[in-house]
């Protein structure tokens, strides 16, 4: 399968990176063909700029600045995406990818005449989700309903496959996080994209 | 007269003049949001406040956290040297608003990068002995004037409105302890109505009349 790995980390010896490296060796040893997009060394720009805007709406027009970017998204049947939990939501960068290259007429399609958006990126057929939250996971999942976690299952994943097998893995509580806690965290990751 | 004998006099107790930090962030001077923006300002000097409008995208806001800021995150006395000036605004509001179009159910890049950058450790809050404490006390109120592409069904039913939590738990318990809150959403901007876009600027402008 040709898989899209989406990393936003700025730091090479952060455990983000050690987990980034996961995804892609465990993804390629398993025989899939990985596209890896490294935003931070992309020089991603991710605020949405004036002119983008004004054609943000034009579908044929508005991919003309991230036509690369969009290329990537339309070229992939799985898509990964790994990135620490940031201000309880994705890195400015990857929020911008987000922004600037899940353009209308791409990954959604709105009628017309009115009526629900249609999925555009029914190209992929699996979505897996790896990130690190400083907060305990009793904070993340009940006092903050996990923003992070419903921003990307339940609004960007149906712009998928409808039947897009997905997966999302947090090691929660960084900030007390162990040597043992992390390597475990990195094996749950392994087992995960071996059977992606 | 005293602001409760005002109010025992069974008039509303008028609330002092704050120093207001608006935060913009929309790339077009002639969308629908910039006029929401203007809106906002002018209700609030209307009020008496002062308002300090931080218009992040003409202001030249940089939205990515460097590797080196990443590193310094941790350390109060390193880690506000790249945002030393956003940090000296936000720390003389005494109210906040923000006023951004939600995309893809979240803030634009833009507005993330100023949480992640300015919010910081010694700045929005302090950690001490695996606990955070508000760092955020000089702010006494927050609004929040926002739109959604999606309908309030979509936002609210399906995907449970994820900013709004961020916002008023997450942002809210770094302010004072009892700060008051609104927040103000025109949805289903996907299909915009003059009418509903007239009525949402109304809305906006009697909700800040008296705060």
């Amino acid at each position: 399968m040709r898989v899209l790995v989406v990393y936003a980390h700025p730091v090479n010896d952060s455990f983000n990176a050690a987990v980034h490296r996961t995804v892609v060796d465990t993804l390629t040893e398993a025989g899939h063909v990985v596209t890896d997009l490294d935003l931070y060394e992309a020089g991603f720009e991710p605020a949405l700029s004036a002119d983008e805007r004004r054609t943000y709406d034009k579908v044929g027009k508005n991919t003309a600045t991230v036509a690369p970017y969009v290329a990537q998204l339309q070229e992939a049947e799985g898509l990964a995406l790994c990135f620490p939990t940031w201000w309880y939501g994705l890195p400015a960068i990857l929020k911008g990818w987000l922004d600037r290259v899940w353009l209308p007429g791409v990954t959604f399609h709105l009628p017309p005449d009115g009526g629900r958006i249609r999925p555009g990126l029914t190209n992929i057929r699996r979505f897996g989700v790896v990130t690190t939250a400083g907060s305990p996971w009793w904070f993340m999942r009940f006092y903050m309903a996990e923003p992070a976690k419903r921003v990307l299952l339940r609004g960007i994943r149906p712009l998928c496959a409808p039947d897009a097998k997905h997966f999302w893995l947090c090691h929660y509580a960084m900030d007390k996080s162990t040597p043992e806690t992390r390597s475990r965290y990195l094996e749950k990751v392994k087992a995960a994209f071996r059977a992606f | 007269m005293t602001e409760r004998a005002i109010a025992d006099r069974g008039g509303p107790a008028p609330k002092a003049p704050l120093h207001v930090l608006v935060l913009w962030a929309h790339p077009l001077e002639d969308s629908f949001n910039a006029r929401l923006c203007r809106t906002v300002v002018d209700c609030l000097e209307r009020r008496g406040h002062t308002v300090d409008c931080h218009d992040l995208y003409r202001e030249g806001f940089r939205a990515v956290m460097t590797a080196g800021e990443r590193l310094a995150y941790h350390d109060p006395s390193r880690n506000r040297a790249t945002v030393a000036a956003e940090v000296e605004r936000l720390r003389r509001a005494q109210a906040l608003v923000m006023v951004y179009p939600t995309w893809n159910f979240g803030v634009p890049a833009i507005l993330k990068g100023y949480l992640e950058r300015v919010l910081i450790p010694g700045v929005a809050f302090h950690m001490a002995d695996g606990h955070t404490f508000a760092g955020l006390t000089h702010v006494r109120r927050l609004a929040f004037v926002t739109t959604y592409g999606a309908t309030r069904l979509v936002v609210k039913g399906l995907v449970g409105d994820p900013v709004r939590k961020v916002m008023l738990r997450g942002l809210r318990r770094l302010c004072a302890r009892d700060a008051d809150a609104r927040w103000l959403a025109l949805y289903n901007m996907n299909r915009p109505s003059a009418r509903r876009c007239e009525r949402f600027v109304r809305r906006v402008e009697s909700a800040l009349a008296t705060w």
